[in-house]
């Protein structure tokens, strides 16, 4: 009986304490994508996706930037964007107190198959990729906004505005 | 040298056979009623076997059995209920044509079956059996409601559902569905889809299964390809011998996340089944048939899913030795398509571009067997089954399509050849064909032919030796043979204990969806591999099993060494995924289960635990997709006799690795956990003919994934009942 009820509390014990997954801290924003008065955005044929990315902004050297470099140190990335809105929101999981850009990156190869890839081998063929825009202030001087996420909140507001003749320059 | 070996296993066969068949019962007859030691009640569904012969029966619903052709002499009967002790009586036969034997069997505290079918093929005792075997009885399974079986086979030790997918002692991991390594059968008769080699578990109402028999380890040397890790036997229940209709039906809801953020839907998150089902017999002719509906708006986003079912049953005895038996599954279902989750802040959400991605899905499965007895050393069983199944997507993405078809036959003969040896011999051969966009048009036919000697060496110590080869060709792709053997050992310390010992090769050939598959799915882009071969295993095990009417426990150590497993693997050039022939794995470990009543109440305790290595030797790192620990224990508590509530515990602990999208060390996402289901289960019957049901599944609502972006169920509750008149 004693055994029978140790067995009991102890399962009910381990069990209500653990806690399983809880919601995340990120941030999260809108792409928007160049379109026409329809609001049909013509890809160029080149391109045959997009990703929204972020990097850990301290260990870029920005006044040297490079797709390497940011390859390099990306953090995590979305699912493969839409390409036939204009505009979709996304969200990206990160830890709190720490500087970070974000921006969006399409591919010349399929992209949702290069995801899960290692930076390194992103990195190695940079002949893939066009940067598309990164996040930044409306009307600010610098082409990049750093973006910091609150304990246990969601950063919203992180958009970013896609130039297909973006280029890579702080 | 293969294909001579399979000619000569025929040419013998085709001699045995005819003059097997031409074997005519003669003798006397055994009949008697089986009653319950403490109410008197007649027992109905009571297992009769005669040791040493391949006779057996069960008893009608009035308790009264039969067994003919038995010769004079002395005879032991072996009677066998879940519930009930096993009884073993003596039947002395003279000159009487019918001599009378009543049996009264007594009430045990335990619901485990004492008999099992799986191992050998035949009806064997727990407790002679040379491998690991569970099982799930009616008790269970009508306590746990479930939708789709596969939802109650994670509460027997050893045993994970990966995305759908059935584990046993790890060997399965996780492929999307393509392939499986477990194999699954209904009655005996492999059900696995033969273009993905899938598992479509609704094809079988829940309604209708009797009991389920799991087969831990590799069984190939009976069962041919996809027995590498283990097999599943559904085995529906017998058509009643009194005329009766049941109508089943539950409700639920899964309860809202605890997390406003995870809410993707303001209705309610419903579900509900129901099944009808009326039995009868007519002289030597019993038939049953069943409609049914299920329906479920999903506790994720696109996972919702309405089925259709429609089930016969038929039986024809011409004769106390001859038994014919069909079924029919027919199944329609659609339902939506969940990849992954959309991100982590919304987990149960689909990515918007597919939220309107569905697709359909049909299934026949019909089945045909006949037995004879045709003396009582010689029975002889004929199984033929032939499954249909189509399905279509309707996604944004692809519109693949594929119709699969399989039709096999078996010819399986048991002799009991003298007191020592038990022969079993069989002969199996399947045809299929598949017309598909996704993985292209294919046929197949595979020969096999298998047999086993069950050798008592002395009345303690039982040896089951065993050998299989198949044959098998896919479209003008070149033959391919495989020859499995097996071997195991029995000791019986005492009646109710025994230690085992057994080693086996097993086998699985890559299915049609590995092999060809070109498709793309979300962010996955597959591609084929024509050239991928067979994987090979070989396992040992050594165990030891009790079983007294209070106390149930059974130990086994086991290992399992793979060659040339089949994985999925991303290219670094190209991303893309292909299935590989890559390594060499090895899974070793333990597994423990015990069932016991507590002393002076009236609680039943049910604890398993497994643990396993799995080593992917040529990576030198763990298996993907495997839980090393994992825990199961469930209360039940007998109210009176009318209420029965069982509190229920799962733990598994958490994934080592996983392949697609692993946790970032550095922020954190994707991070996995171990996973911890606690639920309640009860049930009360109001009178014989009414009995409610109620069940709440993850009681404390704890979150997990069951593999990457993909959340495991929250807390459900559930309600039924089921009344038969």
């Amino acid at each position: 009986m004693k055994r029978s009820l140790i067995i009991l509390v102890s399962t009910l014990f381990l069990a209500a304490c653990e806690q399983g997954l809880q919601p995340v801290t990120g941030f999260q924003g809108t792409v928007y994508f160049p379109a026409d008065s329809t609001g049909t955005v013509s890809w160029p044929d080149s391109l045959t996706g997009a990703v929204v990315v972020f990097v850990n902004a301290e260990a870029l050297n920005l006044l040297n930037p490079s797709f390497s470099q940011l390859a390099r140190n990306i953090l995590g990335f979305t699912n493969p964007l839409d390409t036939s809105r204009e505009d979709q929101p996304y969200f990206l999981e990160a830890l709190p107190d720490k500087p970070y850009l974000a921006g969006v990156i399409a591919s010349t190869v399929p992209i949702g198959s290069l995801l899960g890839l290692p930076a390194d081998s992103l990195a190695v063929h940079p002949e893939y990729f066009h940067v598309l825009g990164l996040h930044h202030s409306p009307g600010g001087s610098l082409p990049f906004k750093f973006i910091y996420v609150d304990q246990e909140e969601i950063t919203p507001g992180i958009d970013i505005h896609c130039d297909f003749n973006y280029r890579l320059s702080f | 040298m293969a294909g001579r070996r399979t000619l000569i296993f025929l040419i013998c066969s085709g001699i045995l056979l005819p003059g097997a068949l031409r074997a005519q019962p003669a003798g006397h007859d055994v009949t008697g009623t089986v009653t319950d030691s403490v109410s008197g009640q007649p027992l109905e569904g009571v297992n009769i076997v005669v040791p040493g012969t391949v006779m057996g029966t069960a008893t009608g619903p009035d308790g009264i059995y039969r067994i003919s052709g038995l010769p004079a002499g002395p005879h032991a009967l072996r009677f066998s209920m879940i519930g009930y002790a096993l009884a073993t009586d003596t039947v002395r036969i003279r000159s009487d044509s019918t001599v009378r034997l009543d049996e009264q069997m007594h009430p045990t505290a335990l619901q485990s079956p004492q008999l099992v079918v799986t191992g050998e093929k035949r009806s064997v005792q727990v407790t002679e059996s040379p491998v690991s075997i569970g099982t799930i009885g009616t008790s269970d399974l009508r306590l746990r409601m479930p939708t789709t079986i596969n939802e109650i086979l994670p509460y027997q030790p050893g045993v994970q559902m990966v995305g759908g997918q059935i584990n046993i002692r790890g060997s399965s991991g996780y492929t999307r569905g393509a392939g499986s390594r477990v194999l699954v059968l209904i009655d005996g008769v492999p059900v696995l889809a033969s273009d993905s080699d899938g598992m479509y578990w609704d094809v079988v109402p829940t309604t209708e299964i009797q009991r389920v028999e799991i087969l831990k380890g590799p069984g190939s040397a009976l069962y041919g390809s996809n027995a590498l890790g283990g097999v599943v036997n559904i085995i529906t229940r017998p058509i009643s011998s009194h005329a009766q209709t049941i109508l089943q039906g539950q409700g639920g809801l899964y309860t809202f996340p605890s997390y406003p953020s995870w809410r993707w839907r303001e209705a309610p998150l419903l579900t509900g089944q129901w099944h009808a089902s009326h039995e009868q017999r007519l002289g030597k002719i019993g038939y049953r048939v069943g409609l049914g509906q299920q329906s479920s708006a999903g506790y994720y986003q696109n996972g919702w899913f309405r089925r259709w079912s429609l089930d016969g049953k038929i039986s024809y005895d011409p004769s106390d030795n001859t038994h014919w038996d069909g079924r029919i599954f027919l199944v329609d279902d659609t339902h939506g398509v969940f990849t992954q989750w959309r991100d982590a802040h919304q987990p149960f959400n689909a990515p918007p571009e597919t939220l309107g991605d569905y697709l359909t899905n049909h299934q026949v499965q019909t089945a045909l067997n006949y037995s004879h007895q045709a003396s009582p050393r010689l029975a002889h069983t004929w199984r033929t089954t032939y499954y249909r199944k189509a399905f279509q997507n309707y996604q944004h993405d692809n519109d693949d399509y594929s119709t699969s078809h399989i039709l096999t036959t078996e010819w399986q003969t048991d002799y009991q050849a003298s007191g020592r040896h038990f022969l079993t011999l069989g002969l199996q051969a399947s045809l299929e064909s598949i017309l598909a966009n996704v993985w292209r048009d294919h046929s197949g036919i595979t020969l096999a032919g298998y047999f086993q000697d069950e050798w008592r060496l002395t009345p303690l110590l039982r040896m089951v030796f065993g050998l299989r080869e198949d044959i098998s060709r896919i479209d003008r792709f070149a033959v391919r043979s495989q020859l499995n053997p097996k071997l195991g050992l029995n000791y019986h310390l005492t009646d109710l204990w025994s230690l085992r010992a057994s080693v086996g090769r097993g086998f699985r050939a890559p299915s049609i969806a590995e092999r060809f598959t070109q498709t793309t799915q979300h962010i996955f882009q597959i591609v084929p591999n024509p050239d991928l071969h067979p994987e090979l295993s070989l396992s040992w095990e050594v165990g030891t099993h009790y079983q007294g009417p209070r106390l149930r426990t059974d130990l086994a150590l086991f290992s399992s060494r793979f060659t040339d497993f089949i994985d999925p693997v991303r290219d670094p050039r190209t991303g893309t995924i292909s299935f590989q022939n890559i390594t060499d794995a090895r899974i070793t470990g333990i597994d423990f289960s015990t069932e016991f009543q507590v002393p002076g109440l009236p609680v039943q305790q049910t604890i398993g635990y497994t643990y396993i290595d799995p080593r992917d030797l040529s990576q030198d790192t763990v298996l993907a997709y495997r839980h090393r620990h994992s825990v199961v224990t469930a209360t039940k508590v007998l109210l009176n006799r009318r209420a029965v509530l069982s509190l229920e515990y799962q733990f598994r602990s958490q994934m080592e690795r996983v392949q697609v999208f692993p946790t970032n060390p550095v922020t954190g996402a994707d991070r996995l956990v171990p996973v911890h289901l606690l639920s309640l289960h009860g049930f009360y019957r109001f009178s014989p003919n009414l009995t409610v049901r109620l069940a709440v599944t993850n009681l404390l609502q704890y979150y997990y994934v069951m593999f990457e972006r993909n959340m495991g169920p929250p807390r459900q509750i559930q309600a039924g009942f089921e009344y038969s008149w």
